[in-house]
């Protein structure tokens, strides 16, 4: 069965797009003074149209037919884990590394189809708190104890 | 007569605020950096001299410091045994940045220690001494490449300001920049720049090997050890510093702040910090808190006016 | 010569007592065990691990420290070929073909030639340090800035080898990179590019997050959306753990050539490791007679990266043993701690310290030994690991790769950029974007442009400078050919055919 190319045009259509953007935001680049004759947007602008150039050959790649293909893909699992990551970065200074890490480790198994979310939740926690013992004590950095910190610390 | 005892002894005891029990120094920067270093050194003396038996040193690096200012600012409201080190380039980033915070949204108390800046060429170099290197620079200003640290840093504002004294325009200094200190010595050794700035520590094991020398130091008065003159005899009357020093809260008061004072007082008077400034070759530039804020107003106006005359500031 | 050989015994002497092999051993093991975790690469461990040698005398801390580098470069190899998590950018090759191995059954014989290609090379380096390196210090001198932007352009044209089969992907891929590499402050100017007023981004993106994001997320959610939630184990172990002869005969050249590779250029003062690796991988994959392997698990694309990583992590010793200028991380946590020991490197170190010099140098081997001695044997212990069901192998997978990135600063937003780039390493691998050149771009695009307008400002604006500086115009020349010579026979062969 043959790819439909329509997501590769998608895609080919972001790489032009984005190279639009970086020209633009390139053009907004103070130019320095210096020596250097060249200055700090012409990096930028190189890399701009060489995404715009980009942009134009996948356009016309994507129309050559499809020798390799996915299948269908399951974006919920993406989501879930995604998801869990987002929120330890929101709230690791608040609720500390291990809840946290915790739910990221319960994610990646329930992502991949383990259902037993007790025992990987406890697993998770395990995980975490050798980490966080391990790198706390044992390394001296400093992962964040959250509402532990108030006992003893 | 028992009441005036007890009012003496009380009133010596609330003068006397002693030192708080724990400390926890913030650092705007990775292990191992300059910043980190004096920290460390901070700690080592708080503790060999038992002035404060726990003191925790956390890293923050990032954004030339200002994560670490803007976190210490949000999340140490009120607290008295926090402080955070800053250093001459936590003045200079907000300038040529736009930061949404700066020294100014924290309480400095003491300056603590530094080094002068010293400027140096390869020991073969056809540069002699100084007065070529100005001679040079005044025939032909672009032929000169000074290099130094990060752009709007010590080195680019201590050139420039030279420069202005020399009568050229600070924008014909050729700065060129390096990210560390180890590119600026290979840029010195490899011949790519004509000379390079920086601490006198950072050249020293160069200069003791052979393969460097010193033109000239950014100093009051000559340096110990050092063979070279100040830009002040030479008639550049400019001094230039790498300097180190702690903050706190601003939300504190003076009375929270007093035990802090009385640690920083008893540490740069004890043995351990003059043996350890006497190791790493730093100079003790104590200053306390009212001074200190001056100096670091009097540095900022004058990296301002230079940072302006350059165009990079924001 | 020869009195450096005698000075190089009398190191080993003091080097091979019973309780600096205990030392080297302890170094090596927790070295390995912390190298595993994502992010920390071998300087960040030796720099952890520095507060355990205080009050060692200072012969046995180094030799500790040795022997915790060594381990550490050793267990980032095994994760990177395992795990797909590599933990700095020297490892990122090694987890492209090693990972690609281990994923048909062939994990042992990937962690094998990494470990023996590590021995090889890190044995000749060691050898090129003692007898070579003022000499080799001396040369790198006499490169300055044209000479590196030249260097640099030649790395960059081998990405010709490396596109795949979609050019326009390939080159977008490419630009990503160059793009991600450029978010920051501009270091020529301190002009903030591509910042969108975040403090955090003003350091720029650090290669570690992307290489965890790109590498460890991207091929987990990749992963997840496509298996349909089967729970199964993978990896199961092909034949034996043992390397067959054709293992061996498509191993020994990549170890010579990435060590021939790796040394110089890690002992060039703005070498990088990351360069020496991507040029190794791009020369084996011209090299190699199956070159379409590259991708799918090509041995060749092991051993000669993870040789020439640790060639170029001794070659970068040589400026600071002769010098004392650190040139790597590693070498700056080095000297940290030879500082520690009120030490100050500098060209008088031989003169000076020659019992501690050659006592590091002999526990360099030493430590280089003991990981071959000890950890091939359990090489296929390692890859049981690969047999833990997986959804317990990703989800541990992922706490890591949080762990690694939150622990690099300390900063919840690095953890957002990682998800970010876990989101187009997994469009990536959806749309069979090759990913090697998108890490080429990240790496050398803003070394390339700082040795070009470094170049430029000292020559103020004369552009001749490039080819005047003679080793400059060698090296741009051949990255010309490299890129157009492809070009020009292809050319010339459909004329042939058109008219024959």
């Amino acid at each position: 069965m043959q790819q439909s190319s329509a997501p590769k045009v998608a895609l080919a259509t972001a790489i032009t797009v984005a190279g639009g953007v970086v020209l633009w935001m390139a053009g907004s680049i103070p130019q320095g003074f210096g020596y250097d004759a060249v200055g700090p947007s012409l990096f930028p602008r190189i890399i701009g149209i060489g995404l715009l150039i980009s942009g134009a050959l996948s356009m016309l790649e994507s129309f050559r037919p499809a020798d390799d293909e996915n299948g269908r893909a399951d974006l919920r699992p993406v989501l879930l884990i995604l998801g869990a990551m987002l929120l330890l970065a929101a709230g690791v200074r608040i609720a500390g590394w291990i809840p946290t890490a915790a739910l990221v480790f319960l994610a990646g198994t329930i992502a991949f189809g383990d259902r037993r979310i007790v025992l990987n939740l406890v697993i998770g926690v395990v995980l975490a708190g050798i980490i966080l013992i391990a790198f706390n004590e044992g390394l001296g950095l400093n992962l964040p104890l959250g509402p532990l910190s108030r006992i003893g610390g | 007569m028992l009441k005036t005892t007890l009012a003496l002894i009380f009133a010596a005891t609330t003068a006397f605020a002693a030192p708080p029990e724990r400390l926890e120094i913030t650092v705007p920067g990775g292990p191992g950096s300059g910043l980190d270093q004096a920290a460390r050194g901070i700690e080592e003396a708080l503790r060999s001299e038992g002035i404060v038996r726990n003191v925790q040193v956390v890293n923050v690096p990032g954004g030339g410091g200002m994560v670490a200012l803007s976190q210490f600012i949000t999340t140490k409201d009120g607290d008295p045994n926090v402080a955070l080190v800053q250093g001459a380039g936590t003045v200079f980033f907000p300038l040529t940045n736009a930061t949404p915070v700066s020294l100014a949204d924290v309480r400095p108390l003491a300056r603590l220690a530094g080094e002068y800046e010293v400027i140096a060429v390869r020991a073969d170099s056809e540069i002699t001494s100084l007065e070529d290197l100005m001679a040079r620079f005044k025939a032909d200003p672009g032929s000169i490449a000074w290099g130094g640290g990060s752009p709007g840093s010590t080195e680019n504002i201590f050139f420039a300001r030279l420069g202005k004294i020399a009568g050229m325009e600070p924008r014909q200094v050729n700065f060129i920049p390096h990210p560390n200190t180890g590119e600026v010595v290979v840029s010195a050794l490899n011949g790519q720049v004509s000379v390079v700035g920086g601490g006198m520590q950072d050249f020293l094991p160069q200069v003791e090997g052979g393969k460097m020398r010193i033109l000239a130091v950014a100093a009051p008065e000559r340096l110990e050890g050092i063979d070279a003159p100040t830009l002040r005899e030479l008639g550049y009357d400019i001094v230039f510093a790498n300097w180190r020093g702690i903050s706190v809260h601003k939300s504190l008061s003076d009375e929270d702040v007093a035990p802090m004072r009385e640690m920083i007082e008893t540490m740069v008077k004890s043995d351990r910090w003059h043996e350890m400034l006497a190791e790493r070759g730093w100079l003790d530039f104590y200053l306390p808190e009212a001074e200190y804020q001056q100096f670091i107003a009097d540095e900022e106006s004058a990296a301002k006016e230079i940072l302006t005359e350059l165009g990079i500031t924001q | 010569m020869l009195d450096t050989f005698f000075a190089l015994m009398g190191g080993f002497a003091v080097a091979l007592t019973i309780q600096n092999l205990g030392w080297s051993l302890l170094g090596v093991t927790l070295g390995t065990m912390i190298g595993v975790l994502p992010g920390l690469g071998p300087a960040a461990t030796v720099a952890l691990l520095m507060p355990l040698t205080v009050g060692l005398d200072p012969i046995s801390a180094f030799i500790m420290f040795a022997g915790i580098y060594y381990g550490a470069q050793y267990g980032g190899s095994t994760a990177s070929i395992l795990l797909n998590t590599p933990g700095e950018a020297g490892a990122m090759m090694t987890a492209i073909e090693g990972n690609a191995m281990a994923r048909r059954g062939r994990g042992a014989q990937a962690l094998a030639t990494a470990a023996i290609g590590s021995f090889v090379a890190g044995t000749i380096a060691t050898i090129g340090l003692t007898f070579a390196a003022p000499l080799l210090v001396e040369l790198a001198l006499k490169l300055t800035a044209p000479d590196y932007f030249a260097l640099m352009i030649l790395s960059l044209a081998t990405v010709t080898a490396l596109l795949g089969n979609s050019v326009g992907l390939g080159l977008a891929s490419l630009f990503i990179g160059l793009f991600l590499g450029s978010v920051g402050l501009d270091p020529q100017t301190g002009q903030s590019r591509f910042t969108f007023g975040i403090i955090e981004l003003m350091d720029g993106i650090d290669t570690v997050v992307v290489a965890v994001g790109l590498f460890a997320v991207g091929e987990t959610l990749y992963t997840v959306a496509y298996q349909n939630g089967v729970v199964e184990k993978i990896h199961q172990i092909k034949g034996s753990v043992r390397l067959s002869r054709e293992d061996w005969s498509r191993s020994w050249k990549p170890w010579i050539r990435g060590t021939l590779i790796g040394f110089p250029i890690g002992s060039i003062p703005a070498g990088g490791s990351e360069l020496p690796t991507i040029l190794s991988y791009s020369l084996e994959k011209k090299l190699s007679r199956k070159p379409e392997e590259f991708g799918t698990g090509a041995i060749e694309g092991v051993a000669g990266p993870e040789a020439a990583n640790n060639a170029s992590a001794a070659g970068a010793l040589a400026p600071l043993l002769a010098l004392g200028l650190p040139t790597s991380t590693t070498a700056a946590v080095l000297l940290a701690a030879f500082q520690q020991y009120g030490l100050r490197p500098g060209p008088m170190l031989f003169d000076s310290n020659p019992a501690l010099v050659w006592g590091l140098i002999a526990s360099l081997y030493i430590g280089n030994a003991l990981l071959l001695v000890l950890n091939l044997p359990l090489v296929g212990v390692w890859v049981k690991l690969l047999s833990i069901p997986k959804p317990w192998l990703y989800g541990g997978i992922l706490t890591l790769a949080v762990l690694g990135t939150y622990s690099l600063n300390g900063n919840s937003f690095d953890v957002v950029l990682l998800c970010i780039l876990g989101i187009l390493g997994f469009t990536m691998r959806v749309f069979f974007m090759p990913i090697v050149p998108c890490i080429l771009g990240l790496i050398l695009g803003p070394m390339i442009e700082q040795q070009l307008r470094r170049s430029l400002a000292i020559s103020q604006g004369d552009w001749t400078v490039f080819l005047t500086h003679p080793l400059s115009a060698l090296l741009l020349a051949l990255a010309a050919a490299i890129v157009l010579l492809p070009i020009i026979l292809q050319l010339t062969r459909r004329r042939a055919s058109q008219h024959g």
